[in-house]
């Protein structure tokens, strides 16, 4: 049994591995065709690494800096969503994403927040999901060992100190379980997009009769509210909601 | 003190450097500028030219020049002004254009200027020019009147077109300038050209002329000729080999002499049609120029540096950058000033020094000026802008300008001094600006360039922590440890607390510890010492579940308290049998027999085995508690 367990283990890696090596192939002869100007063999070796699964930053920034350098600002700014969802503060990431949002058209004009929900949007945005779980985890850890020491330690003054550390760490526990439990909201439950296609109308309901609410343009980031025959119904950030035609945006 | 001093005394520097700033500006917002123009620098003895001095500033009214010194040559008409005064953003400018007829009197070499002008206390001057006045060409022969024109033939040698240009062998490439002068000793109203020629095989370009023309008297065969220039091109050859030039064909408007009686008193040639007499009347003329054949000679394919692009001259270059140390990402603007004789408006700018960590852009090259160090030449000025990716010290190379001189027949390449740059670290987390020229040629930040490719990332597919069994295990983990550390703990707790529970918890560990020396006592034959450890293995274990010191057990209390501990009468009876046994067995005077012994300790084993498995353990510690209470 346990040889089985062990082969199966072996060969899971084994693939994985292979995969990987494969990826890596990949991403270096798209880079030779980016490197020598050969835009469109770059642009789907890249896009074929993301077909099979592929999520690397590397791979979805390089995939936006072909969509920008041929104009494609939805799909370059998509791309960059993409990639920032895995490091969100690659600085080179930053820059083309803040360059393709300001060749937008007509941009959204995002309502004012109060200053401090505002400084916390940022810091959140600004943390990645794997800081938000080593922080919430260690953070975790410190509080339940703070409290068994507390179970543990007989001596008065120790239990002092071990419950001051133990409400404190429960409270950073807290707001890194808060944190966590919204960026994973944001990630499972909430379906993004960006609209791909410019001098999209959308209307009131999911179809061409319905009356047109706004003109959408490419790189408009919204939340998909909903589907139905082929259109969805979206949000943008400035509250308009209206529907558009599925295949004028890329779901993140 | 000194802080306040050194404050006061810091604050007034500031307003002083502020003020003189202030005052620098406006000066240099009221500063005239005064340029004097000819329309050609080499002429004939006694012929004309024109001198055009312009005057442009910010204000309404701008001053005459004044006190023109000239020697050699002689004002003979003038001047005629021309004033444009226009405002714009609630500012005046003004140009005034005032135009000489000048005379040449004196054959050599003779410098106009520089003509100075006062304006609001301040004295400008203009540039200077050279003029050469040589001694007058031999004639042009009578055949290089057109014998197809449609006009009469008393009149054709009285009206002429004559070409004639600079250099009648130029190399390709090399500029020549052609001029055709009209020649008339009749009256000419008005004139326009009616056929320029196509000059294939040439670039050309036009050469202003000035809105009136300057007339010349020449004597041609005897006869006495009002002369002006109609048209004047420079001529670069693009081709090798034998080429002729087209004449060129002009319109005039003459007058027709009548029976007036006073045609010879107002006998003028050029001029104004106002004055035509009763008996006169206006007729069309139409001249041709002669055609003029050229040998041009092809450029030697030897020794042709790789930067040659076709100047044919004779130039000079220089090149400075306004500003050495800049941050990454803030352009360099590194000045060129090329300077020649001619063809700097079509010559090929040199390009851009192509540097790894610098962007570089298509320079802009700017207007064909008059070079003011130098008479007759004129100077171009090229920008280039370079952009750095990197921090550090780096060098831009100097800018290479090839041409070839026809004068030594050789080629000649100029090369601008290397520049020394610092290029400081700029912000973090910004792009490389994209600079670009506008529609004025100016440079403007478009935006941020788009940062380069990742290209070293190692590829690995990115899962979602939350997704991973290490997060979820991680997680879990303390629910199954949590119960565990608090038992142990409280065991632990409870063991320093109560000696007699602590010692029947460890009463059959103790004695298994103790048997296993024993045994191998035994292995090595030491009997003696094998039975005393195995004795002392059941007497510490009966002590610590007793919790009594090992020197008060006895069978009787061994009896008593197994009994009250509910332990069967057969296993009490066992227990004093092993321990009767052992007692005898120690205390022999005969050696004992090894196999005995042996079985002796296995009796023993087996006996704490049953004991520990007994139910009494429990009541042992519990009565061991209610003892000590």
């Amino acid at each position: 049994m346990r040889l089985i367990f062990g082969l199966l283990l072996i060969l899971l890696g084994m693939g994985k591995v292979s995969a990987e090596d494969s990826f890596q192939a990949l991403f270096d002869r798209a880079n030779r065709h980016f490197e020598s100007g050969d835009m469109d063999s770059a642009q789907g070796i890249y896009e074929t690494m993301v077909r099979q699964g592929c999520i690397n930053l590397a791979v979805y920034y390089n995939l936006g800096n072909c969509y920008l350098h041929k104009g494609d600002i939805g799909r370059a700014i998509a791309m960059f969503l993409r990639a920032e969802r895995i490091s969100p503060r690659d600085t080179d990431l930053q820059a083309n994403l803040a360059l393709a949002r300001s060749m937008i058209g007509q941009p959204v004009e995002l309502p004012k927040v109060n200053v401090f929900i505002g400084w916390i949007q940022r810091l959140h945005r600004s943390l990645s999901t794997f800081e938000l779980v080593v922080s919430a985890l260690m953070a975790y850890f410190l509080t339940i060992t703070a409290s068994l020491a507390v179970t543990i330690d007989s001596r008065r003054r120790s239990r002092r100190r071990y419950i001051r550390i133990a409400v404190f760490s429960a409270i950073l526990f807290a707001v890194g379980a808060i944190g966590l439990g919204v960026r994973v909201h944001e990630r499972e439950f909430i379906e993004t997009a960006v609209a791909i296609q410019d001098e999209v109308s959308a209307r009131t309901g999911p179809g061409d009769h319905f009356t047109e609410v706004y003109q959408q343009q490419a790189g408009y980031e919204m939340r998909v509210l909903r589907h139905q025959g082929g259109w969805a119904e979206v949000r943008l950030g400035n509250g308009f909601t209206g529907w558009v035609p599925d295949d004028s945006i890329e779901r993140l | 003190m000194w802080i306040k001093t050194g404050k006061w005394t810091l604050g007034m520097l500031l307003i002083t450097l502020l003020v003189c700033r202030d005052g620098w500006a406006r000066d240099h917002e009221n500063a005239l500028k005064v340029t004097a123009r000819v329309d050609r620098t080499t002429v004939e003895l006694y012929e004309r030219l024109a001198l055009e001095v312009i005057v442009e500033g910010p204000a309404r009214s701008l001053p005459a020049p004044a006190g023109l010194q000239l020697e050699g040559l002689k004002i003979v008409g003038g001047p005629q002004s021309s004033t444009q005064v226009q405002m714009a953003n609630g500012a005046w400018s003004s140009r005034l254009s005032y135009t000489y007829q000048l005379r040449a009197e004196k054959e050599g070499s003779w410098t106009i200027g520089p003509i100075p002008i006062t304006f609001q206390g301040r004295t400008y001057q203009s540039n200077s020019i050279t003029i050469q006045v040589k001694k007058p060409e031999a004639p042009p022969a009578q055949s290089g009147i057109d014998s197809d024109s449609n006009v009469p033939n008393d009149r054709q040698s009285d009206l002429f077109v004559w070409a004639t240009v600079s250099n009648p062998e130029p190399f390709v490439g090399q500029p020549i300038e052609i001029t055709y002068e009209l020649f008339t000793r009749i009256k000419v109203v008005n004139f326009e050209p009616e056929r320029i020629p196509e000059f294939s095989g040439f670039v050309v370009e036009d050469v202003e002329l000035p809105e009136r023309p300057v007339v010349t008297n020449r004597t041609l065969n005897g006869k006495e000729y009002a002369t002006a220039v109609v048209h004047r091109a420079i001529l670069y050859p693009t081709t090798a080999g034998d080429l002729t030039l087209e004449p060129f064909a002009v319109k005039f408007a003459v007058e027709v002499r009548g029976r007036d009686p006073f045609d010879d008193f107002f006998q003028s040639p050029f001029g104004p049609p106002g004055r035509s007499s009763l008996f006169s009347q206006h007729q069309q003329e139409i001249r041709q120029s002669n055609s003029i054949s050229l040998h041009v000679r092809p450029l030697p394919v030897e020794g042709k540096p790789e930067s040659f692009s076709g100047a044919v001259g004779e130039f000079e270059l220089k090149a400075s950058a306004g500003k050495t140390t800049v941050q990454v990402g803030e352009a360099i603007v590194v000045e060129a000033t090329l300077t020649g004789q001619h063809g700097l408006k079509l010559l090929s700018i040199p390009p851009a020094a192509s540097i790894t960590q610098f962007k570089t852009y298509e320079p802009k090259a700017g207007d064909v000026v008059p070079n003011p160090a130098r008479p007759g030449w004129s100077m171009r000025t090229v920008e280039y802008i370079y952009v750095p990716f990197e921090q550090g010290q780096f060098e831009i190379p100097g800018i290479e300008f090839s041409y070839f001189d026809p004068n030594s027949s050789s080629y000649k390449t100029l090369r601008s001094d290397p520049i020394a740059v610092f290029i400081n670290p700029g912000p973090s987390g910004e792009g490389i600006p994209v600079m670009a020229r506008d529609q004025r040629g100016e440079i403007r930040l478009l935006g941020k360039d788009i940062r380069y490719i990742k290209t070293s990332a190692p590829i690995r597919s990115h899962i979602e922590p939350y997704r991973t069994p290490w997060f979820w295990g991680s997680v879990l983990f303390p629910f199954p440890v949590i119960p565990a550390v608090v038992v142990m703990s409280r065991r632990r707790r409870k063991m320093l607390e109560d000696q007699g529970y602590a010692r029947a918890i460890r009463a059959r560990g103790e004695s298994t510890r103790r048997l296993a020396n024993a045994r191998s006592l035994h292995t090595n034959a030491s009997f003696r010492e094998c039975l005393d450890e195995m004795a002392a293995a059941f007497r510490g274990y009966l002590s610590d579940r007793f919790n009594r010191p090992p020197a008060s057990i006895s069978p009787e209390v061994i009896r008593d308290a197994l009994t009250s501990y509910g332990v069967g009468a057969d296993r009490i009876d066992s227990v004093l049998d092993i321990w009767e046994t052992l007692a005898s067995v120690r205390f022999s005077p005969v050696n004992p027999d090894p196999d005995s012994i042996a079985r002796l300790m296995d009796r023993v084993s087996e006996c704490l085995d049953e004991l520990e498995k007994s139910r009494w353990k429990a009541r042992t510690a519990r009565s061991c508690r209610s003892d000590r209470a």
